[in-house]
């Protein structure tokens, strides 16, 4: 018996060879990022029987059901108002769990993701500007504001770094070229900020400094911070004379990482209507449960209680009769 | 889990099976660039498993399973006998096998023996012994009961012990 099992054990020795298996690791590792992971998007085909099936199946479909109930319960005013919130103000969270993941999940291409990205990262660096021209940028705000950022920036470069290695580098150099413009944009009102010399100073500088230092990252150069000329390149200018721009930009991020984030999560989102990403609103829809993703378009009305869930699940009960 | 995590973990997948399924399939088809073909589709099929977000509890039942049904599908198109195929034309070595002429001659040997089993008892045969699956992992696969394979295994088994008392 063992004498029989050890024979047929020498088939072991049929295997790959590593040429042949290394070959077919690059072969499968370049299907695995031509077919990405999209996190809670799902693609579909067109050519598929019954596609309009797998759309109202996809995941995709539910953020879009997701914001139409949201302006179909409180009106287009709210997601509208949303749209200029601030961190700490109500709107807010429509802002950023409503609102933006539908952009994202709009935008079908990878192109379009990055700019989408892109557009993200500005926002959190404008919403930046508007709490330190108000005297509101908190170390809470920033530290938030500050991670929000870093996390599109990188997501829209590592789009455009696939865009250039599939072979559309025009349009990995446009994305990277309208984020840096659109970061100097942002870096010239910040550098006015501080030039008021208000008590916002340390926390847009240290923002500042953050948006110089990815910036460079993402062109290779410091090339829109080297104005030959005019006013308006002064504050840039000056602030590229600072030595201690590097220092800054590390000590924002061990200030950022010194508090605590439930107290940062507090603060940026009130408590009055506080969403988070954990949670999930189930909506019944002809005795299916729809449950929107778990990710950042879940929307959930985390409040003292969960009568208000059950209103917010009545509602759409209500809408969808 | 985002892309780069979940590619980490297929790629771990690849690099721990990539071999076994390749021998299931090469066992199965004709020849090495089929076998090798198959593979591949069978890691490409797991991906696309992984990115539906498909709970997956066993993967290495599922890459078989995987294998198992794109053969099928293959020999549909070729029907042809792979084995016989295989062991007329003699199993073809990489270029660069480290193993040696013994080596060859000895699974040269094996092949030849399992050749003369029909196609079910030989997958069980080596599903069992080559693979290390038990009786109830190969029915799972088979879509037969745990006894039927245990019984078809015995019988394979006995048929092989019997070609090696003959030869000794």
């Amino acid at each position: 018996m063992t004498n029989t099992t050890q024979f047929l054990k020498r088939l072991k020795d049929v295997r790959l060879s590593d040429n042949e298996r290394l070959r077919m690791r690059e072969h499968i590792s370049l299907y695995a990022d031509e077919h990405a992971v999209h996190g809670d998007t799902e693609e579909f085909s067109y050519d598929q029987p019954f596609f309009l099936l797998a759309f109202f199946s996809n995941k995709r479909f539910s953020t879009y059901v997701g914001a139409l109930l949201i302006v179909a319960t409180f009106g287009g005013t709210v997601t509208l108002a949303a749209e200029g919130a601030v961190p700490g103000t109500v709107f807010y969270p429509v802002k950023i769990h409503v609102n933006e993941p539908v952009m994202t999940a709009l935008a079908p291409t990878e192109e379009g993701q990055a700019r989408v990205a892109s557009r993200l990262a500005t926002r959190r660096a404008d919403e930046v500007v508007k709490l330190a021209l108000e005297g509101k940028l908190t170390d809470e705000h920033e530290a938030y504001l500050t991670k929000a950022f870093d996390t599109q920036i990188e997501k829209a470069t590592a789009k455009a770094d696939k865009l250039a290695q599939s072979g559309d580098s025009t349009a990995s150099a446009q994305v990277k070229e309208e984020l840096t413009t659109q970061l100097a944009g942002e870096a010239q009102a910040l550098g006015a900020v501080r030039s008021t010399g208000g008590t916002q100073d340390k926390g847009a500088e240290r923002f500042l400094s953050v948006i110089i230092a990815r910036s460079e990252s993402i062109s290779g150069v410091p090339e829109f911070f080297e104005g030959e000329n005019t006013d308006e390149e002064e504050p840039r200018t000056a602030l590229l004379k600072t030595t201690a721009r590097s220092k800054s930009a590390s000590t924002t991020k061990a200030k950022t990482e010194k508090l605590d984030e439930k107290h940062i999560q507090k603060t940026v989102f009130p408590k009055r209507l506080q969403v988070t990403a954990s949670t999930t609103l189930r909506v019944r829809l002809e005795g299916t449960a729809l449950q929107l993703p778990k990710t950042d378009s879940a929307l959930n009305y985390h409040q003292e209680t969960h009568e208000d869930e059950e209103h917010l699940n009545a509602n759409f009960n209500e809408l969808l009769r | 889990m985002d892309h780069d995590e979940m590619k980490q973990e297929f790629l771990a997948v690849y690099d721990q099976y990539a071999d076994d399924i390749f021998r299931y399939c090469v066992l199965k088809v004709s020849g090495r660039t089929v076998a090798e073909d198959l593979t591949q589709e069978v890691f490409m099929r797991y991906w696309q498993q992984l990115r539906k977000g498909t709970s997956i509890v066993n993967g290495r039942a599922l890459l078989y399973a995987m294998a198992r049904n794109l053969i099928i599908d293959w020999y549909r198109r070729k029907k042809e006998q792979s084995l016989e195929v295989l062991t007329e034309e003699g199993y073809q070595f990489p270029s660069n096998d480290e193993g040696t002429i013994e080596q060859h001659a000895q699974l040269r040997e094996v092949l030849d023996v399992i050749k003369d089993l029909d196609e079910t008892s030989r997958e069980a045969l080596t599903l069992r012994f080559v693979e290390g699956f038990s009786p109830k992992e190969i029915a799972a696969l088979s879509g037969e009961s745990a006894n039927a394979v245990s019984v078809r295994i015995n019988r394979a088994l006995k048929k092989v012990q019997d070609h090696l008392h003959t030869h000794d």
